[in-house]
């Protein structure tokens, strides 16, 4: 177990393996082998939260994968075909999972976004900017300022040099 | 101590608004968020949001993300052209023209297209026109004063490149003329290219390419010259059609040739190969994860795009854009060892001809 400390400071005790999702903390669990308490500077608790419990679910789907083969290998039943069967319904399962979990407001997935990048954690960084690229499609540069709260900090001048690049995408 | 758990802490998506200040993503994540789009429209519309998101946007290369526009012109009067719509393969509901942005080019016969910019003569001289911003460039007087209508100026490369050159070849003459030097350099080949004949620039090395299949090299300095490179390839009783497409820093030679049924075509690849045994065309058996854009007029060098999937594209295969684009078929996408039926109105072949004009064609708008 590993007990990692939010910026204002709630302990979660979470497997060794969990933790290990984020690229930061496996690397300071390889250059410290006896570390057992991580404190977080940058990632509250309530985003810690959310964080660990997509790393949880991570974790578990693999280890249950992985289980799954084994056992497929020990007992020696059934055709080759039953693994793939069942590691197609698990990525499904894992896939609907994901698209549930980021189902959230605008400033969790804010948070999560500047997370994932500071944990290093690839998997969480590809779904919540992916979630953030799926609102700016279809959107024009006025409504994605409106949705996102952005201020425009061009000068009228710049702006109008701007739309002057490639008119025929403003209209 | 505290367990993590499902919390019952998130707002729903319902929700819109914001108090993060999302101008101050960090460029790795916003670099991501970019790359996830599909379109360039939305491309564009992320780099004018402020100036920390045009920023992170200006650093990537547009080409290798999205696939190309299609430009399509139409006419009246068999070659004014009357106005120019803008395509998106990979938002089939995007349409936009540009007539409306700019009159410059309404009404006015252009006679050739080349890196997304449109070029006519005008008294003896070549007037270059970025149909997207209305900016129009004239080369210098042409040294000859004769008729130069049947003939079909390209640039060697974008006009943003510093190598770029404007180049017009006549029935005996090679015209070069770098971008903003004050004069054309004259070159009268002793091997001529031979009937239509196409330019493309790989790793500064611009090559041309005529209809017997013979490439050549063309050195811009010290003096204008060009010389032989590879001697023509194969034995068909003749080629449909002939594209150059630089691929990934390499150049691809794009062939459709007959089938032994020769209402039937298909594609064929080479790559130019440079050893020290000397220079050959070597037969491609894929494209790997590209697609290839060409457009009606083989004159014009097709563009390749890598990984096309992400936009819903398809890899190892080639879109030919048809004649006007504003048909129900703008493009016809084949793939790779598909076999084309020539009468079939779809058909990148059927009814193919050629016309001192521009015509449909792929382009990536400048940034």
């Amino acid at each position: 177990m590993i007990t990692l400390t939010s910026s204002d400071g709630v302990q979660f005790d979470v497997r060794e393996a969990v933790a290990k999702e984020s690229q930061i903390i496996r690397d300071m669990i390889q250059d410290d082998c006896v570390i057992t308490n991580i404190p977080l500077a940058n990632v509250n608790h309530k985003i810690l939260s959310i964080v660990l419990e997509y790393c949880q679910m991570h974790v578990d789907k693999t280890e249950m994968e992985v289980n799954a083969s084994k056992h497929q290998t020990t007992t020696g039943e059934g055709s080759s075909s039953v693994p793939v069967a069942l590691k197609v319904s698990s990525n499904k399962n894992l896939n609907d999972w994901d698209k549930e979990f980021i189902n959230v407001d605008l400033d969790t997935l804010y948070d999560l976004i500047l997370a994932a990048n500071y944990l290093n954690i690839s998997g969480l960084l590809n779904l919540t900017t992916q979630a953030a690229a799926d609102i700016i499609k279809g959107k024009t540069t006025e409504e994605i300022r409106a949705t996102f709260n952005i201020k425009n900090d061009f000068t009228p001048e710049e702006e109008a040099a701007i739309r002057k690049e490639n008119p025929w995408a403003f209209e | 101590m505290t367990r993590p758990s499902i919390a019952n802490r998130r707002r729903r998506r319902g929700d819109r608004s914001t108090v993060r200040n999302w101008s101050d993503l960090p460029d790795g994540p916003l670099h991501t968020i970019l790359t996830c789009l599909c379109s360039l429209v939305d491309f564009i519309s992320f780099s004018s949001v402020c100036r920390s998101w045009r920023a992170v946007a200006s650093s990537v290369s547009t080409a290798s993300l999205f696939p190309p526009l299609l430009l399509c012109p139409t006419f009246f009067r068999f070659s004014i052209l009357s106005s120019l719509s803008l395509l998106d393969p990979a938002s089939p509901s995007f349409s936009s023209s540009l007539s409306r942005n700019s009159n410059k080019f309404a009404s006015i016969v252009f006679h050739s297209y080349s890196h997304g910019h449109l070029l006519r003569f005008s008294q003896n001289r070549i007037i270059i026109l970025n149909p997207f911003t209305g900016d129009e460039l004239f080369s210098p007087l042409l040294p000859q004063n004769r008729n130069f209508f049947p003939y079909f100026p390209l640039l060697t490369s974008p006009l943003s490149s510093p190598d770029s050159g404007l180049l017009l070849l006549t029935s005996d003459t090679l015209f070069h003329w770098h971008i903003n030097s004050p004069s054309w350099s004259i070159h009268n080949p002793k091997f001529k290219p031979s009937g239509r004949t196409t330019f493309a620039t790989v790793q500064e090395k611009v090559y041309a390419l005529d209809s017997l299949d013979t490439l050549f090299v063309l050195d811009v300095s010290p003096q204008l010259h060009l010389r032989l490179a590879v001697d023509g390839l194969g034995d068909w009783a003749f080629i449909f059609q002939r594209f150059l497409v630089v691929c990934d820093g390499q150049l691809l030679l794009l062939l459709l040739v007959p089938t032994d049924e020769l209402i039937y075509a298909q594609l064929e690849v080479y790559r130019l190969d440079s050893s020290v045994n000397g220079t050959r065309w070597v037969k491609q058996q894929t494209l790997g994860n590209w697609a290839i854009f060409v457009g009606y007029d083989c004159r014009v060098p097709g563009l390749a795009v890598e990984n096309p999937e992400r936009w819903g594209g398809r890899s190892n295969c080639v879109y030919f854009a048809t004649e006007y684009g504003d048909g129900a078929w703008p493009w016809t996408v084949i793939k790779l060892g598909d076999v084309i039926d020539t009468l079939d109105p779809e058909s990148p072949l059927f009814n193919a001809k050629f016309r001192n004009r521009p015509s449909s064609a792929w382009v990536h708008p400048g940034f």
